[in-house]
C-alpha cells in the first residue's frame, strides 16, 4: 500500500465513527494493510492521530448535549460590529509603538525596512550600553575570572542575538514589569532565543530568577537568568523549551524560590 | 478559506495583508466572515451573552493588533481567532472559578449556551464532565465541546444530519445511505465536507488540531 492510498483509507475510515473506533483490532485484511503502512509512516500516524482527536471531540459534544436537537444558531448582536470597529478605531495605531505594549518584529520583509533598522538599531544600542556598563561593574568585582567569564559568555549571547536578528524571521517582544515599565526584550528565531534586560538586580544567595512559559494558568520553567554586570540574560537553544509563544501564552522571569506563595512575575511578554 | 469570496471580500490571506495597514473595512469583512462563530462558542462556553460579547470584541482588538502574528499559509484565520478567544474565555472561566461558586442566573433564559456552560462556572456535572475533575481541564473540554456545537449549528442542515446520525445513532454510512434514501456516495461527500468543517474549527484547540500558527518554522514562535 502506497501513501496516497493508504491517506486516502484513513479519510474513508475517519467517515464512520465505529470501523475507526474498532480500527487497532479490526481483523479484516485491508486493516491489516492499513495497519503495516502505518508502521512505517509518521505522516499517516499523525493523520490517524488527527482523525482520532476530531472523532472523540465530536463524540463527547453529542454526548454532552442537553439535546439531540439542531444546536441554535448564536448570533452576534447587531451593534457589536459598531462596537468593535469603534474600539479598533480608538486603537494606538500599531503596538509597536507603544511602549508598554509588546514591540514586535515582523517577520513579513513587506513591513517598512525603517521599523526594522529602528529595532535593531535601539537594541544594539541597548546591548552596547549594557555590556559597558556590565564592563564597569565587572572591573569592581575582586574576582576577574569570574566577570571576564561572566562577560565571555555575555559576548555568545550577543552573538545569538545577532543572529536572530539577521534571520529573515525573528521575532521581538518586550518585557514588561509590573507597572507596565518596559523591562527587556525576548527574542527568538526558528533555533534560539535570546532573553535580555537590564533592569533586575542580582538575585540574593541562593535564589535565582526563574525564566517560564504560562498557558491556560499552568507555568513551567524553561530556563534561569544569568549575569553579565548590570545586564541579565537567558540565551540557548528553542529546543527543550516545549513552549508555544500562541497568543494568550506568557513568558515571565520570577524570582525562586519565592519568598512565600506564588512567584510574582517581575518581566513578562504576553503575546 | 484563501479564496476570493463571492462578496468580493478577497480570502484570509489578503484580508489580513490589509489589516496590517490599518484597513478597517478588513477589519469588518474579518467579523462578518467570522463573528458569529466566535460568538457562538463563547455564548456556549461562557453562558453568558455579555460577557460573550465583550471577549468577541477583545479577539478582534487582538487581530487588530497582532495581525502580523497570522501566518495563512500555516493555518485558517477562524482556527486562529478561536485560539485568541479560547485563552480570553478561560482566562474568564479561571477568574470566576475564584469567585464564590453560585447558580448561574442565565439558567432559564432557554438557549443553548445558557444551558451548558454556566454549570462548569458552579462546579456542576455537566455531560462527561464531573465535579471531581480539574477545573482547567473540565473548562477545556467544556470549550472544545462549545466550538463543535457551533460548528454543527453553522454547517449546512444535510451535513449535519449525517454527523448526527453517524454520532449520535451510531449508523454506518450504509445505514444512513438507506435511512435517507441518498446514494452512498452523496453520504461520504457530505461526511467528508462536515468533517472538513469540524477540523478547521478545532483547528487550535489543543489536544484535538495541529496547532500551525504556534510552530517556529513559520515564523511563530518556539514550541
Amino acid at each position: 500500500m502506497d501513501h496516497a492510498e493508504a491517506h486516502e483509507r484513513l479519510g474513508d475510515l475517519a467517515l464512520d465513527p465505529a470501523r475507526l473506533l474498532q480500527f487497532d483490532d479490526d481483523p479484516a485484511t485491508e486493516a491489516s494493510d492499513l495497519r503495516a503502512h502505518l508502521a512505517t509512516c509518521e505522516e499517516c500516524r499523525e493523520e490517524l492521530a488527527a482523525l482520532r482527536e476530531t472523532d472523540r471531540a465530536i463524540r463527547d459534544a453529542f454526548a454532552a448535549a442537553v439535546d439531540t436537537g439542531p444546536p441554535a444558531i448564536l448570533r452576534v448582536p447587531p451593534n457589536l460590529k459598531d462596537r468593535v470597529l469603534a474600539a479598533a478605531r480608538e486603537d494606538p495605531p500599531a503596538a509597536f509603538e507603544t511602549a508598554a505594549a509588546p514591540v514586535i518584529v515582523d517577520p513579513n520583509p513587506a513591513r517598512p525596512r525603517s521599523t526594522r533598522r529602528w529595532l535593531s538599531l535601539a537594541l544594539a544600542a541597548a546591548l552596547v550600553a549594557a555590556i559597558g556598563l556590565g564592563g564597569v561593574l565587572s572591573q569592581r568585582l575582586t574576582d576577574l575570572g569570574v566577570a571576564r567569564a561572566e562577560l565571555g559568555e555575555m559576548t555568545e549571547a550577543v552573538a545569538m542575538l545577532d543572529r536572530i536578528l539577521t534571520a529573515e524571521k525573528h521575532v521581538v517582544v518586550a518585557l514588561v514589569t509590573a507597572d507596565g515599565t518596559p523591562g527587556g526584550v525576548i527574542a527568538w528565531n526558528r533555533e534560539e532565543v535570546v532573553v535580555l534586560s537590564t533592569s533586575l538586580d542580582r538575585p540574593p544567595d541562593g535564589r535565582e530568577y526563574a525564566c517560564w512559559m504560562e498557558e491556560n494558568g499552568k507555568r513551567w520553567k524553561v530556563g534561569s537568568m544569568q549575569f553579565s554586570g548590570s545586564t541579565a540574560y537567558w540565551a540557548g537553544p528553542l529546543e527543550g523549551w516545549g513552549a508555544s509563544f500562541d497568543p494568550g501564552t506568557r513568558f515571565g522571569v520570577s524570582l525562586s524560590p519565592p519568598a512565600g506563595g506564588d512567584p510574582l512575575p517581575i518581566l513578562v511578554a504576553e503575546f | 478559506m484563501q479564496s476570493e469570496r463571492p462578496d468580493g471580500s478577497g480570502g484570509d490571506a489578503e484580508l489580513i495583508s490589509r489589516i496590517r495597514g490599518r484597513d478597517e473595512d478588513a477589519l469588518a469583512a474579518v467579523y462578518d466572515r467570522h463573528a458569529d462563530a466566535i460568538y457562538g462558542s463563547l455564548v456556549r462556553f461562557l453562558g453568558d451573552r455579555e460577557s460573550a460579547e465583550d471577549v468577541v470584541q477583545e479577539t478582534y482588538l487582538a487581530l487588530w493588533q497582532r495581525a502580523h502574528q497570522f501566518d495563512p499559509r500555516a493555518g485558517t484565520l477562524l482556527g486562529w481567532l478561536l485560539g485568541i478567544a479560547r485563552h480570553k474565555a478561560i482566562d474568564r472561566f479561571r477568574a470566576a472559578s475564584r469567585r464564590p461558586k453560585i447558580v448561574s442566573p442565565w439558567t432559564d433564559r432557554g438557549d443553548e449556551g445558557a444551558r451548558e456552560a454556566p454549570a462548569i462556572l458552579a462546579g456542576q456535572t455537566v455531560g462527561t464532565a464531573t465535579a471531581d475533575d480539574d477545573p482547567e481541564d473540565a473548562a477545556a473540554r467544556e470549550w472544545t465541546r462549545s466550538v463543535v456545537r457551533t460548528a454543527l449549528s453553522t454547517m449546512p442542515d444535510l451535513e449535519r444530519q449525517v454527523l448526527q446520525l453517524a454520532y449520535d445513532r451510531g449508523l454506518s454510512q450504509s445505514e444512513i445511505a438507506a435511512r435517507l434514501g441518498w446514494p452512498l456516495g452523496t453520504v461520504k461527500t457530505r461526511t467528508r465536507r462536515a468533517l472538513a468543517s469540524m477540523r478547521e474549527a478545532l483547528t487550535e484547540v489543543p489536544d484535538v488540531g495541529p496547532t500551525p500558527n504556534a510552530h517556529p518554522q513559520d515564523g511563530h514562535g518556539p514550541r
